[in-house]
């Protein structure tokens, strides 16, 4: 397991996916990382304890593969952490004006067949291959 | 909440962050690789979301 392949992308989506559906089945709201966690961030969400479980659940877990799996562990940060910082932001920022973030609509919607989450994913991929195109190539 | 229905939530997020760990999607290097299409361009992510898809949907 410590040389990665694409089997390993795709198990990994698999897993992705069963538990996207584990937790909209105990949820009954769409469970994407940036709303289930945004959320937790608003006084006014009453549902906090289950999204604070969730994500403890997905840190834990990502940790745990992290000491079981060399391939897993790998953390090539490639850009300045100020860099990484700004592009947090922009990606908080944009997930909560378009409803959603890859989990959301990329996972969740699409797989429903939503339409306004296939024009999301796919405006949103368009946009961040654009912006690595010109960081990479062009600007920087 | 019931604290089983707790316990399901905290397995569901040690399912997502599993699935997210395994499938290289920690490394910001791969998903930038997948962004990068005029570069060498890495599929990973593509087959990330085809497996999350087909079971979500």
């Amino acid at each position: 397991m410590n040389h990665y392949t694409l089997w390993h992308a795709l198990v990994g989506g698999i897993l992705i996916g069963l538990a996207s559906l584990l937790a909209t089945l105990l949820s009954g709201k769409i469970p994407g990382i940036s709303g289930v966690f945004g959320r937790l961030l608003v006084a006014a969400t009453p549902d906090k304890t289950w999204r604070a479980v969730f994500l403890l659940g997905l840190i834990g877990g990502s940790a745990l593969s992290f000491t079981l799996w060399q391939s897993a562990a790998l953390f090539r940060p490639v850009r300045p952490f100020v860099v990484m910082a700004i592009a947090g932001l922009l990606v908080g920022f944009g997930t909560r004006l378009g409803g959603g973030c890859t989990s959301g609509h990329g996972v969740c919607g699409v797989g429903m067949g939503a339409k306004d989450s296939i024009a999301a994913t796919l405006i949103f991929m368009v946009t961040a291959m654009v912006t690595v195109f010109i960081y990479n190539r062009v600007a920087l | 909440m019931r604290s089983g229905k707790l316990v399901l939530f905290f397995v569901a997020g040690g399912l997502f962050g599993t699935g997210l760990a395994v499938s290289g999607m920690t490394d910001p290097a791969r998903v930038i690789g997948f962004l990068d299409v005029f570069g060498e361009w890495d599929p990973a992510l593509l087959f990330v979301m085809v497996g999350a898809v087909g079971v979500y949907g």
